[in-house]
């Protein structure tokens, strides 16, 4: 899976404006519902919230992957955001967040939703890549950063 | 240095949320701990290289540990797959 089948450019938002977790969920799932038909930004929102309250999605180095299911959605669906300034999130090393890939997941699917979280891992475990998307000040370029790295030894093999 | 098996016990398989609590777990311990699917082996004590594997129910893992408290970390990472992480 590559980060093109998960993510589309309406869905790249540059230098969003922060403030709380809660305040930062809530903008997230109108940006998200203003482009995708298939849900409204109440059930993103109360969805994310619910998936958070069995645990952060802040996985360290100010990246965070909020992600929930979403029942009768056609196929995963990804959001990318980078913050105007950092948030807390009570990311598993306490440190602010200002990178978020939201993934909406259709329900029942369990390698889908691997492969997909593979894919994640794979790009922000590199520190090239996380400083692309930060180097980025409009959402063209933050979609472009994201989908013009390659994972040259999966896409070899 | 221990070297041993695992087999991944919950439905959804090695998800964020479940590597979150494993990570939880390993973090706790001294010892340098590694998970390896046979392709690749990465850092037991990171959410996201743990979804590098991207491992499903049933798959199996290789984990090494190494250091004082490696006995303890074992038995702790055996107990979480066992209640299977608190999942289905």
């Amino acid at each position: 899976m590559n980060m093109h089948s998960i993510l589309n450019p309406e869905l790249a938002f540059c230098n969003v404006p922060g403030g709380s977790k809660k305040r930062l969920l809530e903008t997230s799932a109108e940006l998200i519902a203003e482009k995708v038909d298939q849900v409204n930004a109440n059930q993103i929102y109360e969805a994310l919230i619910a998936r958070e309250q069995l645990g952060s999605t802040g996985l360290g180095n100010g990246i965070a992957i909020p992600h929930c299911r979403i029942p009768r959605l056609k196929e995963t669906i990804g959001c990318l955001i980078k913050l105007e300034s950092p948030v807390d999130f009570d990311a598993v090393d306490k440190q602010p967040v200002d990178l978020l890939f939201f993934l909406l997941v259709p329900e029942n699917t369990l390698a889908g939703h691997l492969e997909a979280l593979r894919t994640l891992a794979e790009h922000f475990t590199n520190p090239v890549f996380c400083a692309n998307l930060r180097a980025a000040q409009t959402d063209i370029e933050l979609f472009e950063a994201a989908t013009a790295f390659m994972q040259d030894k999966r896409e070899a093999g | 240095m221990i070297n041993t098996t695992i087999t991944v016990p919950n439905k959804a398989g090695l998800h964020a949320r479940a590597a979150a609590k494993l990570v939880a777990t390993t973090s706790s311990f001294q010892s340098r701990i590694l998970l390896g699917n046979g392709e690749k082996t990465v850092d037991g004590k990171s959410i996201l290289s743990l979804m590098l594997l991207a491992a499903p129910q049933g798959s199996e893992l290789n984990l090494e540990l190494e250091g004082v408290d490696e006995q303890d970390a074992l038995q702790a990472i055996l107990d979480l797959i066992q209640e299977r992480f608190g999942e289905e």
